[in-house]
Formats: C-alpha cells, structure tokens, sequence
C-alpha cells in the first residue's frame, strides 16, 4: 500500500516509516500541513496523520481533505498524543477512520492500517480475493488456485495495488506512484517489466493491458 | 448570595435577640401575673379572716350594747364555728380575762403584758391596744402566720421557677432553631469533596455566615482551579512525554529487526529520542517548580546568551549584551528562552534573535524567529490559550510544552506572555515574556 504519513517528530517518523517499509508499503512522510497538502494531490491507500503539526492542526486538514475530492474515502488514521474521550470523538467526527493514542506498538500500527483499509472498502475477510487468486497482506504471501506463488517485493506491491482496484483501469504512473511513492527513481518500463513478471507466475490472462491507458485486473 | 428577590437576609444575632426578649417578656409578665394572684389570694385570706374576726366581735359588742361587764368571766364570744386565724382576747387592766374569741385560750396568753404595741412569743404575735378599763390583744398563732408565709412563698416561688424552667426550654430550643443555619454550614463543609465545583446554595441563610460562605466559595473555586490546573498539568506532562516516548520505543523496535550495519544510526535516533524525552522532563520539572514561587535576583542579561550555544540553528543573542542587568528568577527565565528557541527550531526556523528591554517599571524578552510562522486564526487562538492560562491557570495542549512553560514563568513572575507575528508579512514567530522589574509584594 502506499501510505502518507504526517508526523513532525523525526524519531517517530523515521521509525514508524522504516517499520512499515519493511511491511511492503511505501510511505511518504512529511512533517507539516504544508507539504501534506501538496502531497495530497496524489494517490494513497491510506493517511496517518498527527494531531499537533508546526504549523497548524491535523484535525482541521482532515477537515480540508474530507472536503475535497481526492481523498474522501481514503482511510485516516489519526497518531497522536491526546487520549481524552473528546478529543477521540472530535478526531474521528472530523473524518478519521481510526485512533491511536501514542506511544503504539507498530505491529498494531500496522494491523490497524490493514483493518481500517478492509472495512473502508468493505471487506469483511483479511484477504484480498480476486477470481483465482488471494492475497494476504498480513503475510505479504499470495496464492493461485490455493497453490503458494512466489512473488517479489514489488511484483506482491503492483499485485496488491492492482487488486485494490480490481475491475478499473490503474496507468502506470499511478501504479509507479502507488509502488515507489515519491521518493522512487523510477525507470520507463519498470512496470511493464513486473506486469510481465506477474503474468508468467500467475498466468497470462490475469492483467490486461489496456493501450494508451494502463493495466486492469481481469474480472 | 441572596434568598429570594429583594428579600433581605435575616441575621441570627437579631433573630435570637428578638426571640429572648419576647420569650423574657412574656415569661416576665406570666411570673408578675402569678406573682400578683398568689399574693393577693393570700391577702385576701388574712384580710377576709381578720374582717371576719372583727365582725365576730362587733356583733357581740352590740348585742350587749358595750356591756363590757356582761363579756366577763373571760368566757369565749358566742359565735358560730368558724376557721379562726386570728384571736382575741380582751382583758381588764388588772390582766383579768374578760371576753376572748372562741379559738383563744381561757387564760391570758402567757408572757405577754399589757402594753401598747406589737410583742411576739414563742407560740403567737400579739398586738395590744388599750381602752378605756379594758385591754384588746388581737394574736395570730406563729403556726398560722408561717403556714401564711409558705403559702405564699411557694406559691410565688414555684411559680416563677416553673416559669423559669418552661423558658429555659423554650430558649434552648430557640438556640437550637436559630443556630440550624450553622449546622446545614457544617454539613455543606462536610460534603465538600474533590469533586466539589461550587458549593449548594444554603436553604437556612444568616447575614453572619454570608461571609463565611462567600470566602468557603471563594475557596472551593481556587482548589478546584488548582486542581483543574494539576490534572492539566499531568495531563499536560503525559501528552508531552508520549511523543518522544513513542519514538523511543519505535526506534528501539524498529532495531530490533534491523540488520546489524544499521543499528547504529537507530540507536543514535533512540538516543536523541530519549534525550528530548529527559529535556520535556526537566521542562515539566521547571513549569513544577513555577508555580511553587521564584527566587528573585539581578542578573546581567547577557547570561542568558548561555541558551544560544549547541543549538541546531543560528541564534542572535547580541541585542542582550546591551539590556543591562534584568530582575527576576535566573533559572526558570533561562529554561524559558531555551525552550523559546527550541520551539523555533521544531518550527522550521533558521535562525532566531533573543532580546532584552526595560520599560518604565517592566522587563521585556523577545525570542523571534524567521520561520514559517502561524496563520491569524492560529495565533488567535495560542493567545485565547495563553490569556486562559495567565487568568486561569488552565493549561490548553495548543500551547505545547515551549509556551506551555514560557507562559507559567511568566506568570511566575506576575507578568505575561504574549506572541505575535516577527514580520509585517505575517511570516516568522515571536514570542515576549514580559515581567514587573519589582517583586510581586512591592509592585
């Protein structure tokens, strides 16, 4: 998944986006409003998102964001210090998905991301099922058919971002976006070198590639 | 503090004044009135009895016509059978009895001569008075003289202790009525808890306890504000220790699954972490011991340039060199600034200046910064904070810890913390601790 993180405590930020790259996801992290909101522009799975920034509130961007169009429905999920019952209920009343009081534990973090991303799209099941094939994103593992496939970091990533939005057209630029995030050096045909990757271990018919357009998974 | 509309507050003294002086009235004037009965039935015994003796007699005197002679024989008087409380006997000047009453005795009362006047023996009070060849001794048995006295001392006395019984109670029980205000105050002192926002409204109000009660509220309101503030405080002191507290942890987690090249640079971030974890402590310590009162003295301005070195940003203490010699607690101002500045640094500041100015009667410190600054509602909304926190000592996590504590510093030293834009751009961050250059008592 690739993930926003706003959290101004360096320490904090650091560690909490090591943790979760080391989980797969791709994580840009910012510290302030500022570079939030400019960040925003783009595509992410989820945001965690700190109450107290250097240079405003947390809760009042939510506020903005939940406004706008482009992150309406991507899970929120609030960091934070403030434990009191009313600051929970103005967080999750401002449009967060979830709540957790520091410090945390990242496993938990991450458990939490996973459960926020279920339930806002709907899933009920901790694995993502698409026709023959599964994957779990606890595990980070994948299946075809009930068979185990081996899968690299970034084949798993383009799978799981492709999955998300079963059914719809992803470019690529969003795909590179999705996989390496801000921070990636990406090269042209990166994609199409996984896509390829994808389609031998997993069989041929499974991605479309749509001209001019992007890739879809197959329904 | 007020019971009803316009309706003014009655007093315990004036209640209880008016009280005994009715209950003395009507208990005085209840003793009178028995006092007076008794005494005047027991006249009217003595009265009636000797009119009915002098009665007794004077029939018998006109039935013979003054015939003295035919009273002789010192035989009693022919009268009816009557209780007799008084007696007589009329003797010839020689002490020969002549005529008594029925109940006298048939022979001169003994030890009583015949002269003028008021004698008393053992057994009766005579009075003697002489006529022409005749004597009259009109005597009053002692027994029934006392029995008269009893009576009337009894009567009368029993009375009025009966009297003084009755108003005793009545007082005691009118003490009681009138002192329940106090023991409702009692009651309401009794119930004041750590929870207790503001005291219930008395039902039973007295003028003397208004004050009491004013002052016990008064109280209420102050523990309460300053329990307000230690619970803020704390909860202050956890919100401020859980964010490095949590990178602490993450880091030390994060190391523990990290390949061996990179634990260095983790533990280094453990490490800073858990040294802005010590330097929030040793803030909370110093905001602790601000409000436990400061220790004033004169110092040279320019030590405060102290808190520039081994800074991550360029700071100008310069402007200090020229302020002169400030009046106030060396320490907690010093841990202020420092603070001050590490709030600029957080904030993506460069660069900050420290300056000191005095003005007629007051110190002033400056700590600007050219960062990113805040908006115009932000900076509304930190000096709402800050005014909550100078009038209330309510702590608002706004704030975060650097004003947090600036702001009780300076509210240590009864003065004032006050932030604003640096620049006319709205750009940059200042922030000024302003203090009487005099301590508290002799402002």
């Amino acid at each position: 998944m690739r993930l926003l993180l706003v959290e101004d405590d360096v320490t904090l930020g650091d560690a909490v986006r090591a943790y979760l790259r080391s989980q797969g996801h791709v994580v840009d992290w910012l510290t302030d409003i500022k570079g939030a909101r400019v960040a925003a522009a783009g595509k992410f799975d989820a945001i965690l998102l700190d109450w107290h920034l250097p240079d405003g509130s947390g809760v009042e961007w939510l506020r903005e964001v939940r406004a706008g169009n482009e992150h309406r429905q991507t899970p929120v999920l609030m960091l934070t210090a403030r434990d009191a019952l009313m600051d929970r209920v103005e967080g999750l009343d401002a449009g967060a998905d979830d709540y957790l009081v520091k410090p945390f534990q990242l496993a938990e973090l991450a458990a939490r991301i996973r459960a926020t991303s279920r339930r806002v799209a709907g899933q009920a099941s901790s694995t993502l099922d698409h026709g023959r094939i599964s994957l779990d994103p606890t595990a980070r593992s994948a299946t075809a058919e009930g068979s185990p496939v081996d899968l690299t970091a970034t084949e798993y990533a383009l799978l799981e971002a492709l999955m998300r939005r079963a059914g719809r057209i992803v470019s690529r630029p969003m795909l590179e976006e999705l996989i390496y995030g801000f921070e990636g050096d990406v090269a042209s045909n990166t994609v199409e070198v996984h896509i390829s990757s994808l389609r031998r271990k997993l069989g041929r018919d499974i991605i479309d590639t749509v001209r001019g357009m992007g890739y879809r998974l197959k329904a | 503090m007020q019971q009803g509309v316009g309706r003014p507050i009655p007093s315990i003294r004036t209640r209880l004044l008016w009280r005994t002086l009715a209950t003395v009235l009507i208990g005085t004037t209840i003793g009178a009135v028995a006092a007076g009965i008794t005494v005047s039935v027991v006249v009217r015994d003595v009265m009636e009895s000797a009119l009915e003796e002098t009665a007794q007699a004077l029939v018998v005197i006109a039935e013979h016509q003054g015939d003295v002679a035919a009273l002789s024989q010192g035989r009693a008087m022919p009268a009816a059978a009557h209780d007799e409380a008084i007696n007589w006997q009329l003797r010839h000047p020689s002490g020969r009895l002549i005529a008594r009453s029925h109940r006298a005795p048939d022979t001169p009362w003994p030890a009583v001569p015949l002269v003028e006047g008021h004698t008393k023996t053992a057994e009766v009070a005579v009075y003697s008075i002489a006529g022409r060849d005749v004597w009259l001794q009109v005597a009053q048995p002692l027994a029934e003289f006392q029995r008269a006295q009893m009576t009337a001392a009894f009567a009368a006395g029993g009375t009025v202790f009966a009297l003084g019984v009755i108003a005793a109670a009545i007082l005691g029980w009118m003490i009681r009525w009138e002192l329940r205000p106090i023991a409702e105050f009692a009651r309401t002192i009794e119930a004041i808890g750590p929870d207790t926002t503001a005291l219930t409204e008395p039902t039973l109000l007295r003028r003397e306890l208004v004050p009491s009660y004013r002052a016990l509220s008064a109280l209420v309101q102050r523990l309460q504000e300053k329990l307000r503030s230690e619970r803020a405080f704390a909860a202050h002191a956890a919100h401020s220790l859980r964010t490095p507290l949590a990178g602490l942890t993450a880091q030390l987690e994060v190391a523990c699954v990290t390949p061996s090249a990179e634990l260095p640079a983790r533990l280094s971030m453990a490490t800073a972490s858990a040294q802005r974890l010590a330097g929030v402590v040793d803030a909370l310590l110093t905001m602790s011991r601000a409000s436990d009162g400061i220790h004033w003295s004169h110092f040279d301005a320019a030590e405060l340039a102290s808190v520039a070195t081994s800074r991550n940003i360029e700071v100008d203490a310069s402007q200090l060199l020229a302020a002169g010699i400030l009046y106030g607690d060396f320490d907690l101002l010093a841990v202020a600034v420092a603070n001050l500045v590490d709030n600029a640094e957080r904030h993506g500041a460069h660069r900050a200046s420290i300056r000191a100015t005095q003005t007629d009667g007051h110190q002033r410190l400056e700590i600007a910064d050219d960062g990113p600054g805040v908006s115009a509602g932000q900076l509304a909304r930190l000096q709402a904070a800050l005014e909550r926190l100078e009038s209330r000592a309510a702590i608002d996590p706004e704030l975060g810890l650097g004003l947090t504590l600036a702001a009780s510093v300076a509210r240590a030293h009864k003065g004032c913390l006050t932030v604003e834009c640096a620049r006319s751009d709205r750009q940059g961050f200042c922030a000024c601790l302003e203090w009487p250059n005099q301590p508290p008592n002799d402002v």
